[in-house]
This record gives C-alpha cells, structure tokens and sequence, in this order.
C-alpha cells in the first residue's frame, strides 16, 4: 500500500527490523511467522520513558518509538542480565522509530543509553507473558 | 557563575509550551498575526482571486522579466552548530586543547593563513568540499555569529533567526517579508522550501510560497486514467476551479485549486518522464543517500529554469546539537554539509547559473567552550554560519571570539549580530533597502558579503 | 423558514460530517423542529457506533500503541456515530483547548474527558481540562508549585480559553500563584497520577479580576466564568465554527445571554447557533471550508465507506490537520487558512483512494459507454452520496462526460464497458474533490 509520511513534528522514521530468538527454547519458525505482532508504544523526552503497556504476550513485539523531547534518544532492549536484544538507533527530537524483536516469556530492560540517560531516569522494564 | 556540566536541554522546558508550540514549523497553509513595527493585516495567500490564466504567466513573466535576477539560498543546520570544533583556532590551539580535553581535533587541516583550522569532515566532497571552496576563494566564514543576551532555547532561537526580530511574538520570516514588497503576487515557485513543510524563514503574509520535496508532489495525481482522458479530467478540474465566486472560504478553494493545478501544470515537464529519465537529474554526482544533497540538487535544477526561482531555503538533515560524542555527530553532519554543498557549487557551474546564486549556511546557536562530561557541548553563543558562492565574499569576514575573554555565562562573545548579516545580504545581493525587512536595519552595520 | 433536503444536508454538514441522501429525505419530511432536536440532544439512549468495528488489514486498531491508530479510531467514531454533533464539538473543544506531544494514552483520556463534557457545563469542562493530565503536562500546570509557580496554563487559560482580552499581567501572574499545588507522581513506566497538594500550594491572599481572597483553582476558574468578557468570547468563538461570516454584536448579546440565563451550559448556545438564519444563508452557495478532518470523516460517512485503511493519518497531517496534535496551545488557523495547493493537492488525492477501495468504487461491468452524459452524471452522483453541487458543475460534468469517447471510434462505443467505467471513476473523483466539495 502507502507508505506513512510524516509531517513537521513527526519527520522521518528509523526503521530497525531485527529478528532475533530472544532466549533458548524458542517457538519452531512456522510458530513465530503465524504469531501476530504485539505492538507497544513508547514515548521518550527528558529523562524518562513512558511505555503504554506494561506487559505482552510473547511473541513478536514491536516497539513504537516517539521521541516527544528536545534531545537524541535512543531505545535499547536488553535481557534482565544485560545482553542487548535490540536498538532503535539514535532518534532525534521528535522523530519516530520502530523497533520489532521475537521475545519470550521474562522481563526485560528498555533503556536509552546514551550520555547518562538512563542514570537520569530513561530505563524501565517490560514483561513479557505465556 | 559556571552552569552545571551537561544540563541538557532545561531551558527548553521552562518554556511556555504555548510559546513554544507557536514557533514550531508553521505549515504551508498557517501564518500568524504579524505584530508590532512591521504592522499590516493579515491575509493568507490563497484568499485572493486570481485569475487563472495569469498564474502561469506571471511565474513565466517573472522569469521572462528578470531573467538574471538573482536567487539567495538558505541552508539551516539545525541543533546548535559547534564554532570551535567546524573553525579549530590554530593559533590559540593551547587554550582550545584545554577547553576541550580528549574530545578536541588532533591535528585539523589549517584554513589557508587565517590562524584558524577546518574539521577535516568539512575537506570531503567534491574538490575537497567547503575547504576547497574556502581556497577557491567562494565561502565566506562568520565566526562568532549571533545576537547579544542570546536565549538559548533552539526554539526561541531559531525563531529569532528566521523571523529576523528578536520577539516572542508571531511573525512571517526575514525572507518571506521580503517577497511580501519584491516578489510576484501570483508565482508560487518564488519561494521554495525543499521539503515537506515550508520553512517560517520564507512563512508570507500575502506572497504565495511552496514546499515540495521532487515537481511530482505538487502535482495532482489521478489513478487510473492517462493520456487523453487525464487531460481532460484535468481540464474539467480547472473549469470547475474557475469562474467567480463571493467570500474568503470559495475564494481561497477556488484559488488553492486553480494553483494547484497551474503549479503542477508548470513542474510536470521537470517530473521524472515514463522512462524513468529524469528531466532535473544533476550534472555532477551528488553523495549517495544524502538528503541534503538530494534537496539542493533539486533547488539547482529549479533555478536552471524559467520558474521564476528567487529564495530558496533546505535544511540539513543531520543533528547538531551535540550534547554528546560531538566527535562523531558532529563529524557527520559537517561531512554531509561539505559533500551536498560542494555538489551544489559544482552543479550551479555546470549548469551555467552560479553567478546569480548565493547560499548562506546557518545554525541558531553555538555552543559553549568547555566541553562537557560526555564529550560534547551545551548550548553557548557565538556559532558559526558562512555565505558561498562565485560571487561570495570569501576568507574569514569576522572577528573570531576570544577564548579567554569570555562572558558572564562563560560564554563565547558574539562577534556579529545575525540581523547585521541579513540586511548585508538584502542590500548586497538582493538589491533592496534592508530596513523593508529588519526593523531598525541602520543599527547594525554592514558587512561586504558579495565581491 | 421552509425545510427541504438541502436544509437538512446544510445542518448536517455543519453540526457533524454530512448527511447520506437517505438521512437527508427522511429529515426534510420530519420538519425543522424535530430535525433539530434529534441533531442537538442526539437519540435516546445516548451515542452508539453502528457498523463494522475498524479493521485494518485484518487487524483491529490498537489506538494505543499503534502510531495513527488513535486518528483512525476517532476518525470512525466520526464516521459510524449516531450522534454526530458530540464527535463534532469533541473535535471543537479539542482545537479550543489544544494540547499537543503527549504521550498517547494520556491524550486519548483528554479526548474521553471532551467527548463527556461536550455539550454540558462549559464550567465543569473546563475544570476538567484543568486537572486533565496531558494539558498539565502541556502548559506546565503539573508541579507548578508555590515557590516557583509557572505562568503559561494561567496566560493561555485567559487569553485562550475563556476571555481574550480584559485581563492585565498581573492578573496571570495571581491566577498562577492561585493555581499552584498540583503535583505529579512518575514511575519508571510513566506519568502515574497528578494530585492537588495544598502543602505545594500558595495559600497566600490574591487578587485577581478584581476579587481579593485565598484564591485557589477552583475560584480562578470561577472568576474567569464569571467574568463579563467570557460569555461573548465563547458564543463568538463557537459561531466561527458553524458559520463562516462573524456574527453581528445584537448576535452576540443574544447568543451570551442565552448562554448566561443556562448557568453557562454549551447546549443552548449551540441550538441557538443551528437554529440561526445565518447557518442557511445562501444554500446553494456554501461558504465554510471544510477542515481536514472534516472533509475526510465527511467523505467516509456520506459515501458509506467504513475505516479499512490506514492512509487517514497521513492523509490528514499533509493537509494540516493531524487530530491530537494541533500545532500549537492556540489550535489550529480555520477557515481559508485550510487552503494551498499543498492541501489541495492532498484533497484531490483522497478521491483516488475512494473511487478506488472505498464504496464508492466503480463494479466492473456497472457503466456501459451508451450511457448518456446525463445518466452517467446522475449513476456517478448517486454513488457518492448524492454531495450537493452547483448547476456549473453539473454541467462541466456532462460535458466532460460527453467528450470522454472522443478518441474511441463510434463502432466500438458498445462494447468500450471499460471506458464508461473509467468516466465513472473520474467523475466519482471529482465529485468528491472539486471546490463544491471542499466547501458545506
């Protein structure tokens, strides 16, 4: 179809497919290409972040990006343990990115880990369910 | 009283929002109350009948007209554009090591015998981008560029720099105020932002502008049909836009879809043809992938033609607002700007149209001295902008800010007032009386900008 | 006054997104008194959607999380409402009190907090919006606190949202300190609430708007209604949306004093705006542009297509208005500002999308060539809901009509099916697009 364009505030989109098996025992590949994505939006500004869901079901799950503030951010998503899954890659000021990695069920880390963002506030955790 | 190390971006916050929000990018179709000295009610541009037929005639005959008029071309580094790491002072090198510890350029490339260095980002491109301007003698440098007291929101900021009035009040751009006096009533392509909103620089209260990104997007476009039959859909459109109609509502429909007609009706020989030729394809490579290169090649096609192309404003898609790994971003940004720019030199040559082009570079703010703990800046003052061109006025044009004698915020003092360059540029290039545009234009001086 | 379909198609248009021809003949039997009322109180029961729920794709909307989902899912509100004068004023509060970079949850509340109050005390909307999330967060009311209160929410409370003018510098700076005490509450997930703390707000005496007292939120909100300036500047505000030509000053005082005797509630204002003689003025010459928003939901509704794509979203913001996010506190600019080639170009694009995938899409072998330009006017404008249109561009349908075959040789006019369906596209389209359209 149509690509989105995006207007003034919400100019250009970093896109950032990346498809990874987030921890051992994950579903078989015809499993993971029926699974519908689970989309959670995420809101960046200075310094902290705000995610619309708290929890997913596992599966694939797309983050959507805003960045509402006036600096670069970034989102990183990590295991409990500290292994990056997954970058947006720095977003400007008030721009958007989308992010989409394959999870299982655990709890992970979102952080922007930029400067001292994340010391500043910018880090929260997401669950991810059976 | 130093600021605290890295304090991001606070100011902003203390903003009105409401303030705030009225400076953001207007779109194509907003303008707002023009307040204060410059006076004059407002109307939006559309409102006015004009009659259809002259539209395309009055784009033609403004081309026809002044066939060599010359076109004044704006190109905006957002974020706040570091003086010290783009312009290295050589000759202070010392005190600008200290300042900037770890993060400061080793060993930059010396600027002829000014006493000042170049980022190296700023010698790849063509001909060795900027710097290879600078030896060719067609840029200009500013070092030290601002406004005295500078605020150091980017959004008060870069209002000031487009609006050309330090206010917080609404206002149309420093260079749509000027098309309001010189520019045609009727020829939307005068003033021509490349991308998908027009720039406040060239926001009017009654000269009609546009924004486009590529000649296809402002043209109507129909599924389905082609050929004949396009044509006289098309033509049934235009019927259907004409005739006269009473109020501002029906008047400004009629005359928006008149324009967009006639505006497409002009750009549709510059579309990308069937064949996948494209009638406005450069004739020097630009770099791959570049935004801003593919804008400014874009505004060079546009001026190569009887349009009546007169102001044209890009911004740069890179971020300088180098709070952190200044190294690298703002390596990148410098070396995007130095590759489009030399491009566009290089393709004003080719194209037989560089003597009636200038191009000014600017940024809202620079930045201050000390680096910061995540090697990189906060926001200062004194930045950096240049004027290129073959008639461009060339070497280093203002004084360069002391390192030591800073101001009270520890700040780089601001050599020259921004306004001082715009009415230098109304006067020397533009030809017009910069007291038309920047109120109280006599105050500030003037620099010799064009040779 | 009579009343005919093009009053009731007049009345829709204005108090909602437009009237299908069979509302439209329905309502022009039931007479103006009932036609009113059914517009204004809306039916029994309260609002319902009626129709198909979004699907995208076959994906339900996830207004949430989903960037554009939110347009999309007012967008079909406005669409598959029975009650289209509450979407219309949602939308009006929304420009009126305009808040913007929010986090979309707390937007998506603000817009259920305008929907209820939308035709209610204009005085408890507006205590609402106050203590609303996402304006706090906007104009900075949240932790505006005694030692430090913040001046933007009560500056554009005034200048904005209740008076205009007749109030001085100090006044806002005596409504800031009078609105201070509220506080917010994050978690590392986000904004978890904001309360009033009355040990963050400065209890000190105030005077403002000529009132001196211990003033606190609720009395600064309460002066400002009071206040003799904000009955006119409301009614007159209101009127910019529904007609296109500012009302007289006897207007004015009628308006505000229907207002007042209320007790300040929105609804009778509002009758009274429907009910005026100006809103039908020139009937066969409409003269309001139509916003964005307006003109798109407006398309969808009276075409009969529901919300099965996403290009909306984009679609808006390139024209200029994308909902929930006004450019700034001051909303958007109404009326000709709509209007550029820009936008226009964007107007006339919506009408491939249409004749394309939406109901009004031309069935292959629906339109033989033989038609007459007569008939293949009238097939192509009953298709897309019958819009009203001038005998100026009846006619350069028609004609258009009639030259479509020009290029065809006459022998092979029987079986050109594919050329009558491509005419009923390009007509379809344009009578979608053409100025007639853009206008209600």
């Amino acid at each position: 179809m149509v690509a989105w364009r995006m207007g003034s505030l919400l100019a250009g989109t970093v896109l950032a497919t990346v498809l990874l098996a987030a921890v051992p025992a994950a579903p078989t590949a015809d499993a993971r290409r029926r699974t519908p994505a689970t989309t959670v939006g995420v809101g960046a500004r200075e310094y902290r972040f705000a995610e619309y869901r708290a929890s997913v079901p596992r599966g694939v799950v797309r983050f959507d990006l805003t960045n509402y503030g006036e600096d670069g951010h970034d989102l990183v998503v990590e295991t409990r343990g500290g292994r990056v899954l997954g970058r947006t890659g720095k977003v400007g000021s008030g721009r958007r990115a989308v992010l989409q990695l394959h999870l299982a069920p655990g709890t992970y880390r979102l952080v922007c880990d930029l400067a001292n963002h994340a010391a500043l506030g910018m880090r929260t955790t997401l669950r991810v369910t059976r | 009283m130093p600021r605290s190390i890295h304090k991001g971006c606070d100011d902003f916050r203390q903003t009105s929002a409401g303030a705030r929000g009225r400076w953001l990018t207007p779109q194509l179709t907003r303008r707002q109350a023009l307040m204060g000295a410059l006076g004059g009610g407002l109307t939006i541009w559309a409102q006015q009948a004009m009659p259809w037929a002259r539209v395309l005639e009055a784009a033609q005959a403004q081309a026809a007209g002044a066939p060599a008029a010359r076109v004044l071309v704006t190109v905006f580094l957002p974020g706040g554009c570091d003086l010290l790491d783009t312009l290295p002072p050589l000759s202070a090198y010392g005190q600008y090591a200290d300042l900037r510890g770890a993060m400061k350029l080793d060993a930059p490339p010396a600027l002829g015998a000014t006493g000042l260095g170049i980022n190296p980002a700023l010698t790849e491109g063509t001909g060795g981008g900027v710097k290879g301007l600078f030896d060719a003698g067609k840029v200009g440098f500013l070092p030290g560029i601002d406004y005295a007291n500078p605020d150091l929101s980017h959004f008060h900021s870069r209002h000031f720099w487009e609006t050309g009035l330090v206010t917080e009040a609404a206002a149309s751009g420093w260079l749509g105020r000027w098309l309001d006096r010189h520019g045609s009533a009727a020829n939307p392509l005068q003033g021509l932002t490349l991308g998908s909103t027009l720039s406040p620089v060239l926001a009017t209260s009654s000269a009609p502008v546009a924004a486009l990104e590529s000649p296809t997007d402002v043209a109507l476009d129909v599924w389905g049909i082609g050929g004949l039959q396009e044509r006289q859909m098309l033509d049934a459109w235009a019927k259907l836009a004409g005739g006269h109609v009473r109020g501002a509502g029906p008047q400004s429909v009629h005359t928006a879809a008149r324009l967009a007609k006639s505006v497409g009706d002009q750009l549709r020989p510059y579309a990308p043809r069937q064949d996948g030729s494209d009638p406005l394809a450069p004739p020097v490579p630009y770099p791959d992938g570049d935004t801003l290169g593919q804008r400014l090649s874009r505004v060079a096609a546009l001026v190569a033609q009887p349009l009546g192309v007169r102001l044209a404003t890009v911004d740069s898609d890179s971020q300088f607002d180098t709070h952190d790994d200044q190294a690298r971003d703002l390596g990148d940004g410098l070396r995007s700007a130095s590759q489009s720019l030399a491009a566009f030199q290089a393709d004003l040559e080719a194209r037989g149209v560089a003597d009636r082009v200038l191009t000014l570079v600017w940024s809202e703010f620079g930045r201050r001295p000390r680096g910061n703990e995540s090697g990189g800046t906060d926001h200062g003052a004194g930045g950096v902008a240049w004027v290129q061109g073959t008639h461009a006025a060339s070497g280093v044009l203002t004084d360069y800010p002391s390192l030591t004698a800073l101001d009270a915020e520890d700040n780089l003092k601001v050599t020259v007032d921004f306004r001082k360059v715009y009415a230098s540029l109304i006067e020397g290039w533009l030809g017009t009386d910069a007291a038309e545009v920047i109120p109280n234009a006599g105050a500030y001086g003037r620099l010799a900008l064009v040779r | 006054m009579s009343w005919t379909d093009a009053h009731v198609r007049r009345l829709f248009w204005r108090a909602g997104f437009g009237a299908t021809p069979a509302e439209a003949r329905a309502w022009a039997k039931r007479g103006r008194a009932a036609t009113l009322d059914w517009v204004v109180d809306g039916p029994p029961g309260g609002a319902r959607l009626r129709g198909p729920a979004p699907n995208i794709r076959g994906r339900r909307l996830d207004p949430v999380n989903v960037w554009g989902d939110d347009v999309l899912w007012w967008i079909d509100r406005m669409v598959r409402t029975t009650y289209p004068l509450q979407e219309k004023l949602t939308l009006i509060w929304h420009d009126h009190f305009a808040t913007a970079q929010q986090d979309t949850p707390l937007m998506l509340a603000q817009n259920r907090t305008l929907r209820r109050g939308a035709l209610g005390s204009f005085r408890a909307l507006l205590g609402a919006v106050t203590r609303d999330p996402a304006m706090q967060l906007f104009l900075s009311l949240a932790d505006s606190t005694k030692q430090a209160p913040n001046e933007n929410y009560a500056r554009e409370l005034m200048e904005l949202f209740t008076l205009g003018s007749g109030y001085t510098e100090r006044d806002v700076r005596e409504a800031a300190r009078a609105l201070t005490g509220f506080s917010s509450r994050y978690s590392t997930s986000g904004l978890v609430s904001i309360a009033y703390r009355p040990d963050q707000h400065d209890d000190g005496v105030k005077t403002l708007l000529g009132r001196r007292g211990r003033l606190g939120p609720d009395d600064v909100l309460d002066l400002v209604t009071t206040h003799r300036r904000h009955a006119p500047f409301l009614v007159t505000k209101l009127w910019s949306y529904f007609v296109a030509t500012p009302p007289s000053a006897g207007t004015v005082r009628a308006l505000a004093a229907t207002y007042r005797r209320s007790g300040l509630q929105i609804k009778p204002p509002v009758r009274a705006i429907l009910s005026h003689p100006a809103l039908y003025a020139n009937l066969d010459a409409p003269d309001l542009v139509k916003c964005p928003v307006v003109y798109v939901a407006g398309a969808l509704r009276t075409t009969g297509t529901y919300v099965t794509q996403d290009y909306a979203t984009w679609m808006l913001e390139q024209m200029g208005q994308l909902p929930f996010d006004p450019p700034s506190v001051a909303g958007w600019d109404w009326g000709p500002a709509w209007m550029s080639s820009n936008s226009m170009c964007q107007r006339f694009a919506l009408g491939n999308y249409l004749v394309t995938w939406g109901r009004p899409r031309v069935r292959r072998g629906s339109a033989p060539a033989t038609l007459t330009p007569s008939q293949a006017f009238q097939r192509a404008w009953s298709a897309v809901g019958e819009p009203p249109v001038s005998g100026a561009t009846r006619a350069t349908l028609e004609h258009l009509a009639k030259h479509f075959f020009d290029d065809l040789d006459p022998r092979w006019r029987d079986t050109a099916g594919w050329r009558g369906e491509a005419l009923q596209g390009t007509l379809r389209h344009l009578l979608l697009t053409c100025p007639d359209s853009q206008l209600h």
